[in-house]
């Protein structure tokens, strides 16, 4: 998928750990990994706000367009 | 689901004595084909046949596989209610299978009524078509129900992607 997640990058800009983001946006450490991994097939606005809120950054710095070759 | 589970029953009765009485044609099948003392005529469709031209004998043979691969298809449809038993109803197997069902159905009629087709072109030298009004028998129904299945499937398929991608979002 040409999105890119930068969320683990995020998390170390604001030395974070996985757990403790999923357990301050109330969501299980499974789907915050399906998250991290780029599986995730849609992102609600909901969890965007939430993580926004929490690593106070904007959409654009966990996530990215990169062109497929 | 009760539906369901009187649904299994009636596949499982069917299936049960259809495959017995299928046993007992394929043990039949070789002497009544080979043996050419064996010439009872038999009655399919409303048509009656004697096997004692190599053509007849292909037409009981050709309607002998149609009837198995319909009977092939009941197999398969009963794995498909086990799935949905077992509440594993959006899977690949699923969808895989309601596909094959639909081609067995449609391969099953079109075997049996292309074969009598021609066997009544050659003995009656007529060619005719007919719609039978009220009846599951027909060639339409048969084959509108193989696509039927052929339709599920793509929708089952729909349907997983829908459900994959509902668990996929966070």
């Amino acid at each position: 998928m040409p999105i890119i997640i930068n969320l683990d990058v995020m998390l170390a800009k604001r030395k974070m750990r996985s757990n403790e983001l999923a357990e301050r946006m109330g969501i299980t450490t499974a789907n915050l990994s399906i998250l991290k991994t780029g599986k995730a097939k849609a992102v609600r606005f909901s969890t965007l706000e939430a993580i926004c809120e929490i690593l106070e950054c904007q959409p654009g710095d966990i996530m990215e367009f990169v062109k497929e070759e | 689901m009760k539906k369901l589970q009187i649904l299994r029953a009636v596949l499982d009765f069917f299936w049960f004595f259809s495959l017995i009485s299928g046993i007992g044609i394929l043990i039949l099948l070789t002497f009544y084909l080979f043996d050419s003392n064996m010439d009872i005529p038999v009655k399919i469709k409303g048509n009656v046949i004697t096997p004692t031209t190599l053509l007849s004998k292909l037409i009981i043979l050709a309607n002998v596989i149609s009837g198995f691969l319909f009977l092939y298809s009941i197999y398969v449809l009963r794995k498909v209610v086990g799935y949905f038993q077992r509440k594993e109803i959006f899977k690949s197997e699923v969808i895989e299978n309601f596909n094959l069902i639909g081609k067995l159905v449609i391969s099953s009629s079109l075997i049996s009524h292309l074969s009598l087709f021609i066997f009544t072109y050659i003995n009656r030298g007529t060619v005719g078509f007919s719609i039978e009004f009220g009846s599951y028998d027909s060639f339409l129904i048969s084959i509108s129900l193989g696509l039927f299945f052929m339709v599920i499937s793509e929708v089952f398929k729909i349907a997983k992607n829908i459900k994959e991608e509902n668990e996929l979002t966070i």
